[in-house]
């Protein structure tokens, strides 16, 4: 699985492949993400590009969250769709993750303390 | 032929004698012990033995004994002493021919003794060898055996067995026919102006030279070369000539007595097999030709059609005929918006009979209720059991007088009194599906069926119904339907279908209910018609679906996402206050959710299983039903999600109860499963 990171500042921005994160690609993606994980505390995913996430999905974004907490790191979401939103706020993720409009106020939200 | 005595001057003289006869030649061979005798039989070509049972090295019956065990197709003749007649009765007895007193010889009477003795023998042998032939043969291979072994017994050069066909009955076709002995194939002609004509006309025929110019306008004659022939017809029970055996060899022939005697004797045998294979013909046609009328029947006169234009009722019916019909029979009868009529019926037995009188007690029914009305003061419909009542007198001593009968359940639907007013002649219970306790019960029937007793009186009974009760009648082809182990399919099993499909519409139940029987019964050919017929009690408007949909995907994450594609592009097309972009992402997550679920605890992932869904858009409502196997799933004892972020899955279950309004798993004891996710339009 392909994705791009960039890096701004010492916060990486990942935007998420595909346009589903789902029970067919969940799996794939987690084994990908790990690098990044392990190498930056500071993660934002650009959530742009995806149209559908399911169960799995959000099991997935779950997993990237605790891992990078326990490393002493942070993850945020962004440019959330609304039906992905819809989702979240239905398990109630939204009190768990920090969720922003755009790609700059996630990164800038690392800043500010 | 050899005569063996231990006296030559008896040969002397006997030789002697024979040179004079001319008819038949009879060559005198001499041989003085039983050793030299047998050794000189051995050598062959020999018609007879003259047997003296007084020889030096052998006496009495030994002799015979011992001759005829060497050679049990030739026929003796003893020669005995004055005293010794028991001796002589006793060879008879054992299967020589004939005896002489030596005494008592004279030329001519031996050479006639002789002669008898060697036709007789043939003959017997003639007919063993035939009768051996077709001892165990029956059907074709009998016509066959018969014609080759009779020409090879009576050394024939060809014969045929025919049947009479044709329009008037003026043609042969062989069934079995053989030349120089071998069989030929069968071939048909018209018999006028033919020697088989005679045999046909006058029972038998012989011609023991120049055929050819007795019948000269016979091809077979012709063909064949024949100078001789000999033929018999042959008959049926009733003694009406039904086919000919006809002998023709090419050589003109003295003697037919033999032939002819052989000819009648299997004649007999030959009549019972033409006829028998007669009879089985005629009745595999008119079999065939009683499954075909049948179907017929069935389809245009016993079933009737649902009325498809009412808001408050959803009627579905299902009506498989068996491999042979019977007089399972339903009809409706719409008298106005709020009230229809089901008629559904069962005449006893099968066949054409009881198609036949279902067709009629159909029609009946309306002969009955057109009467009724039409000599009522009062505007109001006839009462069912009034309708009952009058059907039974007008048909009932006809059914006495067929001995047969039928069961009826007739009920009227009134949708102002929300009622259902029922008469029920010993017919199958009806299943009445009561939506609010979500349960099944019966509807008790008071009455005989129809037909059983003249003084029947009909008594109906009335049951309210509610919104979304549903009423099944069938007949017993659907309970008495046997699986391969003879169990039957039972009325609990039915109504535990129904209890568990009733949220489906009513062709959809049916559908189920058709599939559960085929599956338990191992087979799609039944030997009683199944019948039934699903009544739904709705709202006012539509309760068939309005577009209708079925997907098949494999245990597979990764055909996730087409189904979702076909689903979002279907339900796209709904246009509904009620149903907005919102809507159609919810039924997709619950969709996607269900299935994965389905691939990896019911399947485990395994591609090569199946799950079909079923798509079924309604005025109110979109209902995805899907089907699948492996293992089954206990949706009470799924614990709720955590929401504290701790644990990573366990929503799957929440999330599909969250985005549609109804979710229902069934399980059934085959392995099959069943989700139906129900999502309504929102008001």
């Amino acid at each position: 699985m392909e994705f791009s990171a960039e890096h701004h500042g010492n916060v990486a921005v990942v935007l998420l492949p595909g346009e589903s994160l789902d029970s067919a690609t969940a799996r794939e993606f987690r084994k990908s993400i790990e690098p990044i994980l392990q190498k930056s505390s500071k993660v934002v995913f650009d959530m742009s590009g995806l149209r559908f996430v399911d169960s799995s999905g959000l099991g997935v974004l779950l997993s990237c969250l605790r891992v990078l907490n326990v490393g002493g790191g942070d993850l945020k979401l962004c440019n959330m769709s609304n039906s992905v939103r819809a989702l979240i706020e239905l398990v109630r993720m939204h009190r768990i993750f920090d969720i922003y409009p755009s790609k700059e106020d996630a990164i800038h939200a690392f800043s500010a303390k | 032929m050899v005569y063996i005595d231990d006296e030559p001057l008896q040969a002397k003289i006997l030789a002697e004698a024979f040179r004079s006869e001319q008819n038949p030649q009879i060559e005198l061979i001499y041989e003085q012990t039983l050793k030299t005798g047998l050794e000189r039989l051995r050598k062959g070509e020999i018609d007879l033995v003259l047997l003296d049972l007084n020889l030096g090295d052998s006496r009495g019956l030994d002799s015979f004994t011992k001759v005829h065990a060497y050679a049990p197709t030739l026929p003796i003749v003893i020669l005995t002493c004055n005293k010794d007649d028991e001796l002589a009765i006793e060879a008879l007895r054992r299967g020589a021919q004939d005896f002489l007193i030596k005494d008592f010889v004279h030329p001519k009477v031996v050479s006639r003794v002789i002669r008898y003795s060697i036709e007789r023998k043939r003959m017997e042998e003639a007919i063993r060898y035939v009768a051996q032939g077709i001892s165990a043969a029956t059907g074709n291979l009998f016509f066959s055996f018969l014609v080759k072994n009779l020409t090879k017994a009576l050394n024939i050069d060809c014969a045929f067995i025919g049947e009479l066909t044709g329009e008037n009955e003026d043609s042969v076709h062989t069934i079995a026919v053989c030349v120089k002995g071998e069989v030929r194939e069968n071939f048909d002609f018209k018999f006028a102006d033919t020697a088989a004509e005679e045999v046909i006309k006058k029972h038998i025929r012989t011609c023991a030279s120049e055929a050819l110019h007795r019948f000269p306008q016979d091809p077979l004659i012709r063909e064949w070369n024949a100078q001789s022939l000999i033929g018999t017809a042959l008959w049926d029970a009733k003694g009406r000539t039904i086919g000919l055996l006809l002998l023709m060899d090419s050589q003109a022939r003295e003697n037919m007595q033999l032939a002819e005697s052989i000819l009648q004797i299997f004649a007999t045998r030959a009549s019972a097999e033409l006829d028998r294979r007669r009879a089985e013909t005629e009745l595999r046609l008119a079999r065939e030709q009683e499954v075909e009328i049948g179907s017929r029947i069935q389809k245009t006169l016993l079933i009737g059609q649902p009325p498809k234009d009412m808001d408050n009722v959803e009627f579905a019916t299902l009506s498989l005929a068996s491999q042979r019909v019977a007089g399972d029979f339903f009809d409706f009868i719409k008298h106005s918006d709020d009230c229809v009529d089901v008629v559904v019926g069962d005449v006893m037995g099968k066949g054409i009979t009881a198609a036949l009188l279902g067709a009629a007690t159909k029609s009946h029914f309306l002969r009955a209720i057109n009467r009724l009305i039409s000599s009522s003061k009062s505007p109001a419909l006839p009462e069912p059991k009034d309708v009952v009542n009058l059907l039974h007198q007008e048909m009932t001593k006809q059914l006495i007088d067929l001995e047969s009968f039928f069961t009826v359940c007739y009920a009227r639907f009134d949708f102002k009194a929300n009622q259902i007013c029922f008469v029920d002649c010993g017919h199958t219970k009806t299943i009445h599906f009561r939506s609010r306790e979500k349960k099944c019960g019966q509807l008790e029937g008071v009455n005989m069926p129809v037909g059983f007793y003249a003084d029947e009186v009909y008594e109906q009974a009335s049951v309210f119904f509610d919104e979304g009760d549903i009423f099944f009648f069938y007949s017993d082809g659907l309970t008495e339907a046997k699986s391969k182990a003879g169990e039957f399919f039972g009325l609990e099993r039915l109504t535990r279908l129904i209890d568990e499909n009733a949220h489906l519409g009513m062709s959809q139940l049916i559908r189920c209910i058709h599939r559960a029987v085929v599956d338990f019964s191992g087979t799609d050919k039944f030997s009683d018609d199944l019948t039934c017929v699903a009544v739904r009690i709705g709202l006012k408007e539509k309760l068939a679906p309005v577009s209708h949909l079925e997907l098949t995907l494999s245990g597979n994450l990764s055909e996730l996402a087409q189904m979702r594609s076909v689903l979002r592009g279907v339900c796209a097309g709904i246009k509904h206050k009620g149903w907005t972009a919102n809507s159609i992402d919810e039924l997709e997550l619950a969709a996607q959710e269900t299935a994965t679920n389905i691939v990896l605890h019911a399947l485990h992932e395994n591609s090569a299983e199946k799950i079909s869904i079923l798509v079924d858009i309604f005025s109110d409502r979109v209902s995805l039903e899907f089907s699948y196997g492996g293992d089954g799933f206990d949706p009470s004892a799924v614990p709720q999600p955590s929401f504290d972020g701790s644990k990573e899955s366990g929503f799957g279950l929440y999330i599909v109860k969250n985005c549609v309004n109804e979710m229902k798993y069934s399980g059934d004891s085959n392995g099959k499963n069943s989700m139906v996710l129900i999502k309504k339009f929102e008001l």
